[in-house]
């Protein structure tokens, strides 16, 4: 019969096991059954084929920035909702009230930048962390500079060489994880997360309607995207340019994404 | 290129910006501070305008919007005067609802910036489900409604939500695993991604892969459309969910996907005569079977939802027949039944801000304390059985007049029974609202949230007009149900406009 008061449903670990268990011999059947029925003549055969009008000496960009670039612009949504759910889910802890019509704890000032209101009525448990040891902060200081060059390159060379916006964007997160890892204190400020993807989203969204005004398409490439300049770091008109802003947009939101992950909030210790 | 100046897409608006405009203001979200709910209530209002303004001029044939490079290598929009009005629909609803929230939700998980960013891109997502043409495009905007739904229904963050969010993650994500084998297998065997090439190319595939992608597309996209045996999920996270929540997934979200999977059948199958039967039943036996289970329901959001996955079978029944009076009919009962379902969600938030919870108990007699909202509540309950001279009425009449043309009687059975069933419940809630209760009761007004304006109304009046206008001019909307029905069902007209050949 139907059930009046809320009851303890809980999502068994075993249950979640059997699922994708079952999800992945699946997906193993089917993919040993499709072998060699593959069809002859793919339209990926036919994009790589025309990869040249586009100017970008890695076909993967070209395909995945260009041609396919809408799809690029709905996955960078998607990650950017990801990142909001972290952000709304693991920012700061909801009241366990569990009656439906009381109000949710809610951060709002976070996401107005500022400093965030405690909501609980007992101070937050102040949490020690071990300090990070001599090696792991030494090594991290030596390897963050690099790191964070190497992820710049990857993204800038995007069109050029294999990587793009999100390789190197998340080379870019990974620089400011170790760096949480070594300095408690190191911390990304929501304002400028906040700034930097919303500037990158609709810098994306702006270019791929700058492209309908003037190249007649969505996402067209207004810039000079000649096959002579191909292998040239300024070519291929505006993919490296959206690239970059891709890159800019996962390595803000992965960073963020790690930050909120973090068990400790560090706003709550100045 | 002055010539592309002067036919500047910014003088004449395409269809991208029905998916481009709701993203870029979804990422700006920052700039908007206060005015974000009057900026989702006017963004969907101009939407809605646009996909209206464009519904006009695809009378004679689809408008296709290339984009980058032209289909079959390229991805590209598909315009239809059945997507387009779908479209339509959607962004009112989700219009609607913005200007249900910026009045009357004063709870402060709605007035976060989240909130807007999540119902903006919810938006983003369906519009982009219904005018794709493109499989893994497709995919791409059901990731983007999906994950927009998983957090929208863990928004106010206590235990309720947070597992209703969770169950609605895990589920999503299942199905939409299947939906991307589905993908990967269709890219494997024809070689493309367009909708329109799959057409061409679906009937060359062995059989026995044709009836495994089938099927992929039928769990994935069954489990989305709330289809039997697939939708044991969602009266838990319905019932989870906040009201307002509630009534995107029920009125926007589920035609989306509902559209999706119909679009698909009709365009990828020569003959959709075998599948149509299939889904036809699944329709009938998820109709019965939750209308049966909703007389049982004793807490308002889950009576809702059961409801809610009644009249989803009932769409699915009359679309699986595939013969245009039917199918007509249905589309008229998905635009009633979105009316109609916005109307009860958000007379149930209004109901749910002055009451303890949403338990029969707790609502007995709430008429005396909410008079308007209990009377509409009583429209759109009586619209939704099917009473003269509601909108829901007309709809049903449709449906049963196309049945009974074709010499087919088992569905117009189905449909008297499951009106019966739902006036069985409905009448019991109404008379529950309007029971005297003792005095001290009604002083005991809960500790709820701050009461909101009267202007909270005036979405639900718009709501109740429309049902009302719908009902005794159902020729308003028939020109153009008849020609998307027309659309829908015309595989090659839809094909040819793209490939330029007919199948």
């Amino acid at each position: 019969m139907s059930r009046a008061a809320p009851h303890p449903v809980r999502i068994s670990a075993r249950l979640m096991l059997v699922v994708c268990g079952w999800l992945f011999l699946l997906q193993v059947a089917v993919i040993l059954l499709t072998l060699g029925q593959t069809a002859t003549e793919t339209v990926g055969d036919g994009l790589l084929a025309r990869t040249m009008e586009t100017g970008a000496a890695n076909a993967v960009t070209a395909v995945v920035v260009s041609f396919r670039g809408f799809d690029t612009l709905g996955e960078v949504t998607v990650l950017f909702l990801a990142a909001t759910g972290i952000g709304l889910l693991f920012s700061a802890r909801p009241e366990r009230t569990g009656t439906n019509t009381g109000p949710g704890s809610l951060d709002e000032g976070l996401a107005e930048g500022n400093p965030p209101v405690p909501t609980m009525a007992a101070p937050p448990p102040e949490r020690v962390l071990s300090q990070p040891n001599e090696i792991l902060a030494n090594g991290i200081r030596l390897i963050y500079p690099v790191l964070l060059l190497f992820g710049v390159y990857v993204v800038v060379h995007g069109h050029l060489s294999p990587g793009g916006g999100f390789q190197g964007g998340v080379i870019i997160a990974t620089a400011f994880m170790l760096r949480m890892l070594a300095d408690p204190s190191f911390v990304l400020p929501p304002i400028v997360i906040a700034v930097l993807e919303s500037f990158s989203g609709s810098g994306f969204v702006l270019f791929g309607l700058i492209g309908l005004v003037l190249a007649g398409t969505f996402l067209g490439n207004v810039l000079p995207h000649s096959a002579a300049s191909t292998g040239l770091l300024v070519s291929a008109g505006v993919i490296p340019l959206i690239y970059i802003l891709v890159g800019i947009k996962v390595g803000a939101e992965v960073g963020a994404i790690f930050q909120d992950m973090l068990e400790h909030h560090p706003h709550q210790e100045h | 290129m002055d010539q592309i100046l002067l036919q500047s897409p910014l003088l004449t608006p395409t269809p991208i910006w029905l998916i481009a405009l709701p993203l870029l203001v979804a990422f700006l979200s920052p700039l908007w501070g206060r005015a974000r709910w009057p900026l989702l209530f006017g963004v969907h209002l101009g939407l809605f305008a646009l996909a209206l303004w464009l519904l006009a001029g695809v009378q004679d044939g689809p408008l296709i919007e290339t984009l980058v490079i032209a289909p079959p290598l390229g991805i590209h929009l598909h315009a239809d005067a059945v997507s387009l009005l779908l479209v339509a629909l959607l962004t009112f609803a989700v219009a609607l609802v913005a200007a249900f929230l910026w009045q009357g939700a004063r709870a402060p998980h709605w007035q976060s910036r989240q909130a807007f960013v999540l119902i903006m891109l919810l938006s983003a997502g369906c519009n982009g489900m219904l005018l794709t043409g493109d499989l893994f495009n497709l995919y791409v905007f059901i990731e983007i409604a999906g994950v927009s739904a998983y957090l929208l229904s863990a928004l106010r963050r206590d235990a309720a939500a947070l597992e209703a969010g969770l169950k609605y993650l895990i589920i999503g994500a299942v199905s939409a695993v299947f939906i991307l084998f589905a993908t990967v297998l269709t890219y494997i065997t024809t070689g493309t991604l367009n909708l329109a090439a799959i057409g061409m190319a679906f009937a060359d595939i062995p059989a026995a892969m044709q009836i495994l992608i089938g099927l992929l597309l039928l769990v994935g996209l069954g489990i989305k459309a709330e289809l039997f045996p697939f939708n044991v999920w969602v009266p838990e996270i319905y019932r989870g969910s906040d009201p307002e929540a509630s009534a995107l997934f029920s009125g926007v979200v589920v035609k989306a996907f509902l559209f999706v999977l119909f679009n698909l059948v009709f365009l990828i199958l020569a003959d959709p005569a075998v599948v149509g039967r299939w889904l036809m039943i699944l329709g009938g036996v998820t109709m019965v079977i939750a209308e049966l289970t909703a007389l049982r329901q004793r807490d308002l959001r889950r009576m809702l939802a059961y409801s809610s996955l009644g009249q989803v079978g009932l769409i699915t029944l009359a679309l699986g027949f595939a013969e245009t009076t039917v199918v007509a009919g249905g589309l008229f009962h998905l635009v009633n039944h979105t009316l109609a379902k916005l109307l009860l969600f958000m007379v149930a938030a209004l109901m749910l801000s002055r009451a303890s919870s949403g338990h029969l108990d707790a609502l007995t007699g709430i008429a005396r304390r909410l008079p308007l909202a209990a009377g509409l509540f009583v429209l759109g309950s009586l619209s939704m059985l099917g009473l003269p001279p509601l909108a829901g009425f007309m709809s049903k009449l449709w449906i049963m007049a196309g049945f009974a043309e074709a010499g087919v009687f088992w569905p117009i059975a189905l449909i008297l029974l499951g009106a019966l069933l739902e006036a069985a419940y409905f009448f019991r809630w109404i008379a529950l609202f309007y029971r005297p209760v003792p005095a001290p009761r009604l002083a005991s007004d809960p500790v709820g949230l701050p009461t909101a304006s009267s202007a909270v109304t005036w979405p639900l009046l718009v709501l109740a007009v429309l049902l009302i206008g719908f009902g005794l001019a159902p020729v308003l909307l028939e020109p153009a149900l008849n020609l998307a029905a027309e659309v829908l069902l015309d595989r090659s007209g839809a094909i040819e406009a793209v490939m330029g050949v007919r199948p």
